[in-house]
Formats: C-alpha cells, sequence, structure tokens
C-alpha cells in the first residue's frame, strides 16, 4: 500500500509498507534538483519517524533513470541519519547500470558489521524473495 | 546615494511617463468621441454639429500627439504631453460649458475625469499635478467669463462645481504624491538588487576564471605526452584535473569532481588542487592511496568547517616505466590497446572524498599496464552525462569507441576531437565536462636516461 509520494520535477518516490519488512521507497524517474537535501528533507525525515517502530528502510533504485551528484549527498546524509537513528537501511540497485554501480559502489564505505546499512543487487534480492 | 541616483531616476521617470502618455492619448483616442453618444441624448439638438467638430477636431490633435509620442524618444520634455492632452481635452469640454450656460453647465464634470486621468496615469511629480489642475481650472474659469459674461451667474452651482474641481485636485496630488513615494522607493531597491546582482557576478566570474586557470591545457613532459580540456557549465562547477611532474621526476595525473555546482564546489576543487599539489612535491614514492588519505583528511575536516555536505570524486594516478598505478573512486580509465586497436575500460575502486575521516583501507592501489602508443582517456561525468535533444547520454560506449577512431592522432588531436563530438551530441549543457588523454612518451624517457 503507498502510504505518501513524493514528487519534485521528474523524481517521483512512493513510500511503501511492507508487511514484516519495514518501509519500502521506490525511486523513478530522474534526480536533477539544485538542491535535493533540502526538497527531500522532509520527507526523508517522515520516513526515519515511521521506520523508528518498523526498523527498516529498503530503498530501490533500480527503476530510476538518474540522479546528479548533490543527490547522492543527500541520500549519504540520509544514510548517516539512519545509522545514527538505528535504523537498518537498504539500498536496492541495478549494477548493470553504469551510473548506478558507479555511484553505489562508493558507498560501500558505510557498510559495517553492525549491518545496519546493507547495499544489494536488484538481482540479488530478487533471488532471495523468490 | 540619492544624488547619485536621482539622474537615473529621473530618466526612469521620464521614460515611464513617456510610454504611459502613449497609454493615455489612445484613451483619449477611445473616450472623446465615445462621449458624443452622451451628447446625442442629453444635449440641444442645435448644438450637435458643432459639439461633433469639437470632439473629431480634437480626437484628431490627440490621435496626431499620439504618433508623435511613437515616433520621439523619452526625454525631460515627456512630461509636456500631459500638459498638452490635459489643455487640448479640457478646452474641448471648457468650451461646450460655454454653450450650455458657462459657469451653470454641469458638464464641467468632464474636466474631473481629464484631471483625474491624466494625473493618476502620469507617474510625474505631485507638483507637475498641481500645476496640471491648476491649469485645468484656470482654462475652465477664463474661458467661461470671457465667453459666459452676457449669462447670469448661479453663484451656488458655481460654488459647488468649484468645490468638485478642487477637491478633485487635491485627491490627485495626493494620490501622485503617494504613488510618486512608491515608484522611487521601487526604483531604488531594484537599482540596489541590480548593484547587488552584478557584484556578485562578477566574484563569479573571478572564482571561475580562477578555477580554471588552476588547470593545465597542453604540457610536454618528460616521459609523458598529456592534452587535456575542461568545458564549463556556465555557472562555478566542480571539475578537478592536474598534471605534476616533481622534483625527482613522478608524473602525476589526477582527475575528479566535486558534487554539485556553485562557488561551494569551486572552492573545494582549489583546496583539491592545493593539497594534491603540496602532497606530492613534499613526498616522493607516495602511493596513490596515501596521496588521496592525505588529501582527503583536509577535505573532510574543510567540508566540516563549511557546514556543508559536499565529496568528492578522484583518481590520482602516478605514472611509472611499464605501468600506471592509480587509486580513487572516479569514473573508469578507458585505455586503448595500440597492438589490438581495443578499448578497455578500467574500473577505479574505493570510495570518494569527504565522505568518511579516513580512507586507509577504503582506496586499494591498482596497477595497469601501458604499452608503447597506448593512450589512457580520464573524463569526468559531464561526458558520459551529456545528454543530447532526445535525453539519450553520450555514455561511456560512444566515447570508446570515439577514443579508438582518433587514439592514432596526437594527444591535443584526441581531445579536441572528442571535445567536438560530446558538444554535438549534447544539446544544452548543464555539467562541465573534462577530459583529458596522455601517451608514454618512450624517447623523452630514454633520453632521460630513466
Amino acid at each position: 500500500m503507498t502510504l505518501e509520494e513524493f514528487n519534485a520535477g521528474d523524481l517521483h518516490i512512493a513510500l511503501n509498507a511492507a508487511a514484516n519488512e519495514g518501509l519500502r521507497l521506490d525511486w523513478t524517474g530522474r534526480s536533477s534538483h539544485r538542491d535535493p537535501a533540502r526538497i527531500l528533507a522532509s520527507f526523508f525525515g517522515d520516513a526515519l519517524h515511521r521506520a523508528s517502530s518498523a526498523g527498516v528502510i529498503e530503498m530501490h533504485f533500480e527503476k530510476l533513470e538518474h540522479f546528479n551528484s548533490s543527490t547522492i549527498s543527500a541520500l549519504i546524509g540520509f544514510v548517516r541519519a539512519a545509522r545514527k537513528a538505528g535504523v537498518e537501511l537498504r539500498l536496492v540497485f541495478d549494477p548493470d547500470l553504469k551510473w548506478q554501480s558507479l555511484s553505489f559502489d562508493a558507498l560501500r564505505v558505510f557498510e559495517k558489521p553492525d549491518g545496519l546499512f546493507k547495499l544489494q543487487p536488484v538481482a540479488v534480492v530478487r533471488e532471495l524473495r523468490r | 546615494m540619492k544624488t547619485t541616483k536621482s539622474d537615473p531616476l529621473d530618466q526612469y521617470i521620464q521614460s515611464i511617463v513617456h510610454s504611459w502618455s502613449k497609454t493615455l492619448a489612445a484613451l483619449g483616442v477611445a473616450l472623446i468621441p465615445a462621449f458624443f453618444i452622451l451628447d446625442y441624448f442629453m444635449m440641444p439638438p442645435e448644438h450637435l454639429t458643432r459639439f461633433a467638430i469639437y470632439r473629431v477636431v480634437t480626437t484628431a490633435i490627440v490621435v496626431a500627439q499620439y504618433f508623435v509620442l511613437r515616433g520621439t524618444r523619452p526625454g525631460p520634455t515627456s512630461i509636456l504631453h500631459g500638459y498638452f492632452f490635459s489643455l487640448v481635452t479640457s478646452e474641448m469640454i471648457v468650451l461646450m460649458t460655454v454653450y450650455l450656460g458657462g459657469f451653470n453647465s454641469t458638464y464641467y464634470a468632464g474636466l474631473n475625469l481629464v484631471m483625474i486621468a491624466v494625473n493618476l496615469m502620469l507617474p510625474w511629480r505631485p507638483l507637475h499635478s498641481a500645476i496640471n489642475s491648476a491649469l485645468i481650472i484656470a482654462l475652465y474659469v477664463v474661458t467661461n467669463v470671457l465667453h459666459s459674461a452676457a449669462e447670469p451667474i448661479n453663484a451656488l452651482l458655481l460654488i459647488n462645481n468649484f468645490y468638485f474641481l478642487i477637491s478633485t485636485a487635491i485627491i490627485s496630488v495626493a494620490i501622485n504624491w503617494v504613488k510618486e513615494r512608491l515608484i522611487r522607493q521601487e526604483f531604488l531597491s531594484r537599482s540596489d538588487l541590480q548593484t547587488a546582482r552584478d557584484s556578485l557576478w562578477s566574484e563569479m566570474a573571478v572564482a571561475k576564471r580562477i578555477q580554471t586557470s588552476l588547470l593545465p591545457r597542453v604540457q610536454r613532459l618528460a616521459g609523458c605526452r598529456v592534452a587535456a580540456i575542461m568545458v564549463p557549465a556556465e555557472e562555478v562547477g566542480g571539475d578537478y584535473y592536474d598534471v605534476i611532474q616533481n622534483d625527482a621526476g613522478e608524473i602525476w595525473i589526477s582527475i575528479g569532481d566535486v558534487s554539485g555546482h556553485g562557488v561551494e564546489s569551486g572552492l573545494i576543487m582549489m583546496m583539491t588542487q592545493t593539497s594534491i599539489f603540496t602532497a606530492v612535491n613534499k613526498s616522493q614514492g607516495l602511493a596513490p592511496s596515501m596521496l588521496l588519505d592525505q588529501v582527503n583528511s583536509v577535505l573532510t575536516e574543510n567540508i566540516a568547517r563549511l557546514g556543508t555536505d559536499r565529496y568528492m570524486t578522484l583518481s590520482a594516478i602516478v605514472l611509472r616505466d611499464d605501468q600506471v598505478v592509480f587509486a580513487g573512486k572516479h569514473q573508469d580509465i578507458l585505455i586503448y590497446r595500440h597492438a589490438t586497436g581495443q578499448v578497455e575500460a578500467v574500473p577505479t575502486e574505493g570510495t570518494w572524498l569527504g565522505v568518511v575521516e579516513s580512507l586507509r583501507g577504503c582506496v586499494p592501489d591498482r596497477t595497469v599496464t601501458m604499452a608503447d602508443d597506448d593512450v589512457a582517456l580520464l573524463f569526468t561525468d559531464g561526458v558520459t552525462e551529456a545528454t543530447n535533444r532526445i535525453g539519450r547520454m553520450y555514455g561511456e560506449a560512444d566515447l570508446s569507441s570515439a577514443l579508438a577512431r582518433n587514439a592514432r592522432l596526437d594527444v591535443e588531436a584526441i581531445v579536441t576531437n572528442i571535445a567536438k563530438e560530446v558538444r554535438d551530441h549534447m544539446h544544452t549543457q548543464a555539467d562541465d565536462f573534462t577530459l583529458l588523454v596522455f601517451k608514454k612518451d618512450r624517447q623523452a624517457l630514454a633520453a632521460r636516461g630513466t
């Protein structure tokens, strides 16, 4: 069930609540806003607040066409905020898309033994859920 | 302050007085004949022909005034159009009152309309409103005194007429005073904003010039030929590259991109340039990963002090005899293999700068061989993400093909040709783009005895 949607220009994020799986955010379109951290702050804050009970947020980027470097800055800020809040964050991406593998591989530095941050190729996630 | 801005303010007021006088004349051309309908129903039939002639002549004069306004430029005399329009239309009304009983006629009410239309439409100073109103009233009095002497004057009606005319004049002057203050205030605010904007743009232009002047274009180093180009987008961006040969003869090539745009990104790029330049000149035999760790320490600290969320993709490369050693997560390194004619995409690994406090263990050093006449191409995302009219990105595949087609040329020609292809592909440039090509120069290496 879609709880809420974020729309800004060509970017759309649908916030869904999956049973026993916490929150799921599906990113589609293109994120090319000049200051995405500012426009996403409230949506991210709300998602984090809702996830504090479920404990898990899963963001899906595999259908996203493109995001700019400022969006990654916003995402890095969210990764740090989620860790601080003790919320598990999973980013699902498509490594076959060059721009996605370039961007998400660099975020592996946030993967720690505490398991609060995970990068998951979409094919692996699909396989696990079969 | 007020004195220095009075001339432009006067010019501004003259321009709008001139422009709005045209509107006023157009209004006159429409309303003066239209009021003949009122004449037709209200006036004695014996006066209709005369009044029609008055209206036709007055309309013709106002039409002529409209074309004079269109054919002339605003200037100090533009305000005369307001007076002229007032006097011509008022005289027409006053002449009508003469034939309708002089001061006893209610047709004087048209003068109130002229006073309101002219004084409220034109943004001239309150003094002009006062003089214009006084002239209209004087015209009314003098003309009727001269032509209606035989008519007995109803004192009460006369007081009534003056009461309304003078009240209209006072209201016009008061509104004009308020309006003039608002126009002055708006002009000064706009002028201040323009000054601030011009100052900001000139600062931005300086920042952009400093940034681009830090980037070398073509270098013939001992042992290596390098050519590069950075094509900036409209504002200050974060693309960075450098080619440095230190005192020990080590050749360092680096390329990166600060996230976001604007002066902040440009400043971080400049910090990076300075840090790398200092580090490679201070230490010899430094591994690229160590260099990145040192630069990252500086950047992370400074980014935190700036209170911003920027990060930077950066690859640092040091050239060895038959190899290049590199570290740092950026775009792939494309290497044209002369022996096979193929282009190999060498991925970069690790993470970016400014993301974590220490890069130790996060950014590995990698080595790749480079044979004679192999060509390496480094680039920023502005190249592969250059988008055409239908939204298709240029992409790494197109870039590899372009490299393969041009690899046998001189390094400068390779860069020039590929940059042209990217420019031809892109619809509008949204981001800086950078291309850097290098070839080992074996003859120079041999001559140097390395």
